[in-house]
């Protein structure tokens, strides 16, 4: 290695050098750099999760467009429209079909396991075509049949029994707020922050176990156009909001309103907050810890690069030094951080059945930052030699 | 300014002054000092401790910033001189401190490397046999791969004088040199400096209390309370 580095950097690897005689805090050091980078990859994973977790439902949308009230912020809190825009949707030239959506949450206590499950109840007419997936596409036409609904197999804390009792005799019956719900099928879709999972019904039944909810309120409207193209999709959009009043609803392409959810998440719910914050806390402890480190070592060795600058070497000199062991502290630091976020992500996954995933690009900018964090500290970490004279050293 | 012609003398110093502290507290500790080295010349400088001799060196030798007087050492006025011209300077001589001042994470070899090193890539062709020849010079040629911690206190100050030499110094400058090592060790670091003088016409500035090595000297010079007092050739003195 040491040759390997001589070579590359045309002088003895001082720094790495340094570094390795000095064992406890060498361990001191890359020890910060993973504790810092297993916070950063945290936070960035839990916030990766809060995003697409958030869309989760969007995706399984059969939609182009989607028509909103005009507060819309976030399917979280959604407020219902008129179905007379419905119409007016359906006069647009290029829109082909429009389905009426209805959203509400419910609490159900499971009473064989007493565990409080918060679904979000969506209701669709049995006839229409809202959903991609041609699996659940079938299974929703079977929800003409009064007080049934699919159920998300992936539903946080769902008991197993309930999924098997489905598979196995094509019904199983729960009770919802005094109201029967016979469970038909099931669909795999994912819990989010705030939602444990999804119940897909009939419009009808979404009255029945909603009084207060009728078909001239839908939550939302889908719109299917003759041609999706984005080119083809953007005038449809215009021509929309042109045709709606202002202050009534507006219409967002399916990719827009995926993109107005996860700034919703990441911007103004308190959990996205928490989560940037903890980047940022990260990225200091990091800052805090390496300079710390670095520092220490530069007072350590300061009669020995006092000498270096006595026979000649420049101020560079010494700023390669240090960058030389900030750098290798952000590699040696990262690569064990890496391997422990992804274990815990693993675990978090289990626990909390969010989707912990770890993207290429996370992994890139997470070294970045930790390139950065070790090299910032490094570059303050150098100043103290810079204005000496070599004799005030000593 | 100094009016003698750079190409006799590899020092020459006219007026120098120096003070530490500030305001109230200053304290001049050189006083006007007149002061010239020969090329090849082997120059000892004595006198009783804080009379001035570590200040007078560290400012020939681009250590310090001049403050009043004039310096002209290779030719070259250091009074004023810019950081990069002083750095370039200070690539052209060799020092010898009390303290070695080894890297404690490098090797003899890589220590001594280390001198090699500030004269860029060019100079480091060969640098395992160049920096091996100079360790044998100075009697270390079968501890090369020791760090420092693995050496004797004379071991140690014979890597920093073979990391002086192999850079081949116009002018080498020791304080106290001898000062942490046994009496024939000590000598025959004095002896090989002697010989560079006489062979490659090193000018060698030593600071030193060693009576012993007193003999090897072309001239001493005596300080006292920041005036140099006495300046003769040591075949005199001897007598
Ligand atoms: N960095 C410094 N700051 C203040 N005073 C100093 C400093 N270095 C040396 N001195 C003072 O300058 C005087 C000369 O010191 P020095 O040149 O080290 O003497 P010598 O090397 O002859 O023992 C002493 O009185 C010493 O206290
Ligand atoms: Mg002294």
């Amino acid at each position: 290695m040491t040759g390997l580095l001589t070579r590359l950097l045309g002088r003895l690897p001082i720094g790495w050098l340094q570094l390795f005689h000095n064992k406890t805090r060498l361990f001191a050091a890359v020890g910060g750099v993973m504790f810092a980078n297993i916070l950063i990859f945290m936070q960035l994973g839990f916030l990766g999760a809060l995003r697409e977790t958030s869309v989760l439902a969007h995706r399984t949308w059969n939609a182009d467009i989607v028509i909103v009230s005009s507060d819309f912020q976030s399917l979280r809190t959604v407020n219902s429209l008129p179905r007379s825009r419905m119409h007016q949707a359906l006069q647009i030239e290029g829109v082909k079909d429009v389905v009426p959506v209805y959203f509400s949450t419910i609490n159900w206590t499971d009473p064989g396991t007493n565990q409080i499950i918060n679904f979000r109840a969506m209701g669709v007419p049995a006839a229409s075509a809202a959903f991609l997936d041609t699996s659940i596409q079938e299974q929703v036409r079977k929800l003409s049949e009064p007080l049934t609904a699919l159920v998300d197999v992936e539903t946080r804390q769902l008991d197993p029994k309930i999924v098997e009792t489905i598979k196995s005799k094509g019904i199983c019956e729960i009770e919802v707020k005094g109201r029967k719900m016979h469970l038909t099928g099931t669909f795999s879709q994912g819990a989010s922050i705030d939602i444990d999972g999804t119940l897909i019904m009939s419009d009808q039944t979404f009255f029945e176990h909603f009084p207060s909810r009728s078909s001239g309120t839908p939550s939302l409207i889908f719109v299917q156009c003759e041609s999706a193209g984005p080119d083809s999709l953007q005038p449809i959009v215009e021509a929309l909001n042109r045709v709606f009043p202002e202050t009534d609803v507006k219409a967002y392409t399916k990719d827009e309103s995926v993109v107005v959810e996860h700034k919703f998440q990441t911007k103004q719910t308190p959990v996205g907050f928490v989560f940037s914050f903890g980047v940022v806390i990260g990225f200091i402890v990091g800052l805090v810890i390496v300079y710390q480190v670095l520092t220490t070592d530069v007072q350590d060795h300061l009669a020995e690069y006092a000498t270096f600058k006595a026979i000649g070497y420049r101020q560079k000199f010494f700023s390669g030094i240090i960058l030389e062991e900030a750098l290798s502290l952000a590699a040696l630091g990262f690569v064990p951080g890496m391997i422990v976020s992804l274990a815990l992500y693993h675990l978090a996954e289990t626990k909390t059945a969010l989707p912990m995933e770890m993207p290429w690009s996370r992994l890139v900018l997470v070294f970045i930052l930790t390139v950065a964090m070790c090299a910032g500290s490094g570059m303050v970490a150098t100043k103290k030699l810079s204005h000496a004279q070599p004799a005030d050293l000593f | 300014m100094p009016k003698k012609s750079s190409n006799e003398f590899s020092l020459v110093t006219s007026g120098l002054c120096h003070s530490f502290g500030k305001g109230a507290a200053t304290l001049e500790v050189l006083h006007d000092i007149d002061f010239t080295m020969r090329r090849g010349e082997l120059v000892i400088l004595m006198g009783p401790s804080g009379s001035g001799k570590t200040t007078l060196l560290t400012l020939v030798a681009c250590l310090r910033r001049i403050q009043k007087g004039h310096v002209q050492l290779l030719g070259q006025e250091l009074s004023g001189a810019s950081e990069k011209i002083l750095t370039r300077m200070r690539q052209r001589l060799g020092f010898i401190f009390q303290a070695h001042n080894l890297h404690s994470s490098l090797t003899s070899i890589q220590n001594v490397r280390m001198g090699l090193e500030v004269h860029g890539p060019d100079a480091l062709r060969n640098w395992q046999k160049t920096c091996g020849r100079v360790l044998e010079l100075v009697g270390l040629g079968d501890r090369l791969d020791y760090f420092p911690a693995q050496l004797s206190g004379g071991q140690k100050q014979r890597v920093a004088v073979a990391r002086a030499l192999v850079g081949c110094p116009d002018i080498i400058f020791a304080d106290e040199p001898t000062a942490a090592l046994d009496m024939v060790t000590g000598r025959q670091v004095v002896e090989l400096l002697r010989k560079l003088a006489d062979q490659r016409g090193t000018s060698i500035f030593m600071v030193t209390h060693d009576h012993r090595i007193l003999e090897y000297a072309d001239r001493i010079v005596k300080m006292e309370d920041g005036r140099i007092i006495e300046d003769s050739s040591a075949k005199i003195l001897m007598k």
